[in-house]
């Protein structure tokens, strides 16, 4: 049975994006750093060596994409794909912009959230679905329909910016699935209770 | 260029044979052995470990089994003769550069079983790119011990460490040069 999985890089307080995040400056100041143990051993943005490439297969073997619209506008919608080429759901109350008419991948979806995963769910079978986007992720778990959530926790204490959990309407309990630690970050894994 | 993964299931106090005896699927370490098998192309063996795996895999049935049965094969051995069963090869006269010439050949991973001299010929050749132990939460006794055969000692780095909090711990290691 396929999961939903939220895939987050964040700091020790909670960031996952520096200061100014903005379309002209995606993800704020300093973000590159949260994605820094995504490097390959040359040094490039890339597959790791080690556990860390394990995580990397993980997240590519995804079979479907759920995201936010902000997250997905910033990059305009991947160019129509992501993670090989599987299928992207855009819960949104408003219609999608004129690029998405090129995407035949993209989906936007307008009747909430839970549509939209349910879509997913569908379209990747066996595979787990992959959640973009903090506001997103925040929306799938009070709604309940985020069943997973993989932490990249990078060892640096941002300051400003913008935090993941920052307002929840209730508390949400978790439970620790795995606990990969390296040098360049510890990468928790998390089942949501419910 | 492929890497060469040296993988052991252990107890807490090194034995990595009698799994008959220690080892608890319940631990869910079974599905982990399934996913570091699929993500590799080949599987290199000594002959001890050929001999035992290929005695019992063929007739099983599973997730582990649909994988491991037909994968290719590499056999290091000073005494058998091809043709070998299990779509297994032999290394040839210098397992070492047969090995080299194997991770020249592959871009993925290539994964080795047993833990033992061919593991630690290779180690000390340079040519194993990460040693991962998997230790259940279990002290068994007497019974065979990683890198049992060759020269000892060898020393590694430690580049993660995983909890599984079903019971299981996976180290892995990088050996150093020798």
């Amino acid at each position: 049975m396929a999961s939903s999985v939220l895939y987050m890089s964040m700091s020790l307080d909670g960031y996952i994006a520096g200061p100014n995040d903005e379309p002209a400056n995606p993800g704020g100041d300093g973000f590159g750093r949260l994605h820094e143990w995504i490097s390959t051993p040359d040094g490039e943005y890339g597959r790791p060596d080690g556990p860390a490439g394990e995580l990397f297969d993980e997240w590519n073997a995804t079979g479907a994409v759920l995201a936010g619209r902000r997250t997905v506008e910033q990059v305009d919608h991947w160019g129509g794909g992501n993670h090989d080429g599987v299928p992207i759901f855009v819960p949104s109350h408003r219609p999608p912009g004129p690029s998405v008419a090129n995407y035949p991948l993209v989906t936007y979806v307008s009747d909430g959230i839970e549509s939209a995963m349910a879509q997913a769910k569908a379209a990747a079978g066996e595979r787990d679905v992959v959640v973009h986007g903090g506001y997103t992720a925040q929306r799938a778990l009070e709604a309940g329909v985020l069943d997973e959530v993989q932490i990249h926790q990078v060892p640096v204490l941002f300051g400003s910016g913008r935090r993941l959990f920052d307002v929840l309407p209730s508390r949400v309990e978790l439970e620790i699935v795995r606990v990969i630690d390296t040098p360049e970050a510890t990468h928790i894994r998390y089942r949501v209770r419910r | 260029m492929g890497r060469l993964i040296v993988s052991a299931q252990m107890t807490m106090d090194s034995v990595m044979d009698q799994l008959d005896g220690w080892f608890d699927p319940d631990t869910e370490s079974e599905e982990h052995g399934v996913e570091e098998l699929r993500a590799a192309q080949a599987v290199i063996l000594g002959r001890e470990t050929y001999e035992a795996l290929s005695a019992y895999w063929p007739a099983r049935d599973g997730a582990y089994a649909e994988l491991i049965n037909p994968i290719p094969k590499f056999v290091a051995s000073r005494t058998l003769e091809e043709p070998l069963t299990w779509n297994a090869r032999l290394l040839g006269a210098d397992p070492a550069e047969a090995v080299a010439a194997l991770k020249e050949q592959h871009r993925g991973h290539l994964l080795s079983y047993g833990c033992g001299e061919l593991a630690n010929h290779l180690a000390r050749r340079g040519l194993v790119d990460e040693v991962r132990f998997w230790l259940h939460p279990v002290v068994w006794g007497d019974g065979v011990r990683p890198f049992h055969a060759g020269e000892l000692p060898m020393r590694m780095r430690l580049i993660a460490a995983t909890t599984f909090t079903a019971g299981v711990v996976r180290l892995s290691y990088q050996p150093l040069d020798h």
